[in-house]
C-alpha cells in the first residue's frame, strides 16, 4: 500500500498558525487541545568581529502534527489496541477501546496524541480521513496561506522535495519512520548545534 | 510538560517494594531461629503488608486513567505492548498473593503454601522486568539509559529489606542486622545510581533537594552504624531506613517526572 505523507516547508512557513486553527475548527477542538502545532524555534549567538561583538540571531517555524509513522511507537505501546493503523495507512484512535492512560503520548517522540479532557480519551490528527478518502487534502494543507504544507503519496513527495525527515528539534527519523518530508530552513543545522530552543512551549 | 503522573510513580514504588518484601519474607521464614509460631505470625504480617501495598498500588494506578470504564481492554495488546504485559503480570501477582494469604491464614493443608508462594515470587520478578520495559521508552532518552532499570532493581531490595527489618528488629535483633546491612548497601547503590542518572541526563539536577536528602541519609547511615558499634542501639536505625525509603521514593519521583519536555 502506498503511504500518504505531509510536506513541510520550514523555509517558507511564516508561523501564522492558520493550519493549527483550521485543524481545531474542522475537528471542533477546544482551544487548549491542539493536534497540529507550530513550533517557534529561536536561537543565535554573539560573535566577536574585530573590536565589536555582533549578534547573529535566527528563527524559523515548524508546523507539526502526527506523522502517521511507518513504525508507530504509539500503536506498539497502546495496551488496548485503540491506537491502530487505518486502511489508508494513517494512525487512528478507536475511542470505544481507549482508557485515556496517556501511554501513547509517552511513546510518541512527537508528542502527537493528546488527552481530550471532555471525553477522557486520547485524541490526535487523523490525517483528515474523511477528506483523504474523497481525494481531498487535509484541511491544514489547504488552509496554509504560504503554501508551506503539501500532501500526497510519500514517494511522490520524496521525489519532488527530497527525503529529509528530521531537523531540530525532531528526533532521528529512524526511530519511527515518519511519513513526511521537510524542506529545512537554512538555519536548522545551526539550531541543531545548540544555542537554540523552542520559544513557544507554553502554547504547545 | 510533565508526562508522568505521581500516582503512577507511587504505584511502581509500592509494587516493587512489596515484591521485595515477599521475596525476603520467604528467606526470613525459612532461616529464622525464632519460635515457629512467632515466625509464622511475623511472616503472615509481612504477607498482609505486601498484599495491602499491592492493592494500594493498583488503586493508585487506576486513578491515572481518564476513562477507567474501558479498563478491561488494557490487556488487549499483549503481542507488542509492555504495558499490557505489565498489567497482566500485576493481575497474576495480586491474585496469587491473595490465594497465598488465604492458604496461609486458613492453614489449608490441601494446597501446599509453597505453590502460591513460588508463583507469586516468579510473577513479581517478571512484573519488575515488564515495568522496566514499560517505562524505558526509546522516545524518552533520559529514561533510556542504564541507570533507570537499575533503580527498578534497587527499590525491591531497599524497600523489602527495610520492611523486614522493621518487622523483626525487636524480636530478632541479631537476625534483623542482616536485613539492615542489605538495606544499607541498597541505599548506597541507590545514591550512586541517582548520581549516575543526574550525570546521564542533565547535571543541573544536582542542586535538586533530592541530593540534599540523600546526603542526609548518608550521614544518618554512618551515624547509625557508629552508634551500633558503640552498642547504643536506639531508633537511629529506624530513622535512617525511613529516610532511605524517602530518598529512593524521591529519586523515583524525580526520574519519572523529569523528562525532556520534547515538543
Amino acid at each position: 500500500m502506498r503511504r500518504y505523507g505531509f510536506y513541510i516547508d520550514t523555509a517558507h512557513c511564516s508561523g501564522c498558525k492558520t493550519c493549527q486553527i483550521a485543524c481545531q475548527d474542522k475537528n471542533d477542538l477546544y482551544p487548549e487541545l491542539i493536534w497540529r502545532k507550530v513550533l517557534d524555534i529561536e536561537g543565535g549567538e554573539w560573535k566577536e568581529d574585530e573590536e565589536t561583538y555582533n549578534n547573529y540571531p535566527f528563527a524559523y517555524h515548524l508546523s507539526i502534527s502526527c506523522n502517521h509513522c511507518s513504525d508507530p511507537l504509539c500503536v506498539h505501546a497502546c495496551p488496548t489496541k485503540a491506537m491502530h493503523v487505518t486502511d489508508i495507512g494513517s494512525v487512528g484512535i478507536d475511542e470505544s477501546k481507549c482508557i485515556g492512560c496517556g501511554y501513547c503520548t509517552w511513546a510518541c517522540p512527537y508528542d502527537a496524541p493528546r488527552l481530550n479532557k471532555k471525553t477522557g480519551r486520547m485524541s490526535k490528527c487523523d490525517m483528515c480521513y474523511d477528506k483523504v478518502i474523497n481525494n481531498e487534502n487535509p484541511v491544514c494543507v489547504d488552509s496554509c496561506p504560504m503554501r508551506a504544507l503539501d500532501f500526497g503519496y510519500l514517494d511522490d513527495l520524496e521525489e519532488r522535495y527530497g527525503d529529509k525527515k528530521s531537523i531540530f528539534p525532531l528526533v532521528n527519523e529512524d526511530l519511527t519512520g515518519p511519513s513526511m518530508v521537510i524542506n529545512p530552513h537554512r538555519d536548522s543545522e545551526k539550531a541543531g548545534e545548540g544555542n537554540s530552543e523552542i520559544a513557544n512551549r507554553e502554547e504547545l | 510538560m510533565e508526562k508522568y503522573n505521581l500516582s503512577l510513580v507511587l504505584f511502581t514504588w509500592l509494587t516493587q517494594a512489596s515484591v521485595g518484601l515477599l521475596v525476603l519474607r520467604s528467606i526470613y521464614v525459612r532461616q529464622s531461629q525464632n519460635d515457629k509460631i512467632k515466625t509464622y505470625i511475623t511472616g503472615h504480617f509481612m504477607l498482609t503488608s505486601a498484599f495491602i501495598m499491592l492493592v494500594a498500588g493498583l488503586i493508585l494506578s487506576f486513578t491515572h486513567l481518564h476513562y477507567p470504564a474501558h479498563a478491561y481492554n488494557a490487556i488487549n495488546n499483549l503481542g507488542s505492548s509492555w504495558m499490557s504485559r505489565e498489567i497482566l503480570a500485576e493481575s497474576i501477582l495480586l491474585f496469587t498473593v491473595l490465594v497465598w494469604y488465604i492458604v496461609n491464614r486458613m492453614r489449608i493443608r490441601q494446597i501446599p503454601v509453597v505453590i502460591p508462594e513460588t508463583i507469586a515470587i516468579v510473577s513479581g520478578i517478571v512484573l519488575i522486568y515488564f515495568m522496566i520495559r514499560t517505562y524505558m521508552l526509546p522516545s524518552i532518552p533520559e529514561l533510556h539509559n542504564p541507570s533507570f532499570p537499575v533503580s527498578f532493581i534497587i527499590t525491591p531490595v531497599l524497600g523489602g529489606a527495610s520492611l523486614v527489618f522493621f518487622f523483626i528488629r525487636k524480636k530478632e535483633p541479631a537476625y534483623a542486622e542482616r536485613f539492615r546491612l542489605i538495606a544499607s548497601i541498597a541505599f548506597v547503590l541507590s545514591f550512586i545510581n541517582y548520581l549516575l542518572f543526574v550525570f546521564l541526563s542533565n547535571s543541573y539536577l544536582l542542586d535538586s533537594p533530592v541530593t540534599f536528602v540523600y546526603f542526609a541519609g548518608i550521614i544518618l547511615l554512618i551515624l547509625s552504624y557508629y552508634l551500633n558499634a558503640k552498642n547504643k542501639t536506639g531508633i537511629s536505625d529506624v530513622i535512617f531506613l525511613n529516610l532511605a525509603i524517602v530518598c529512593d521514593l524521591l529519586n523515583r519521583v524525580l526520574t519519572l517526572t523529569f523528562t525532556n519536555p520534547g515538543i
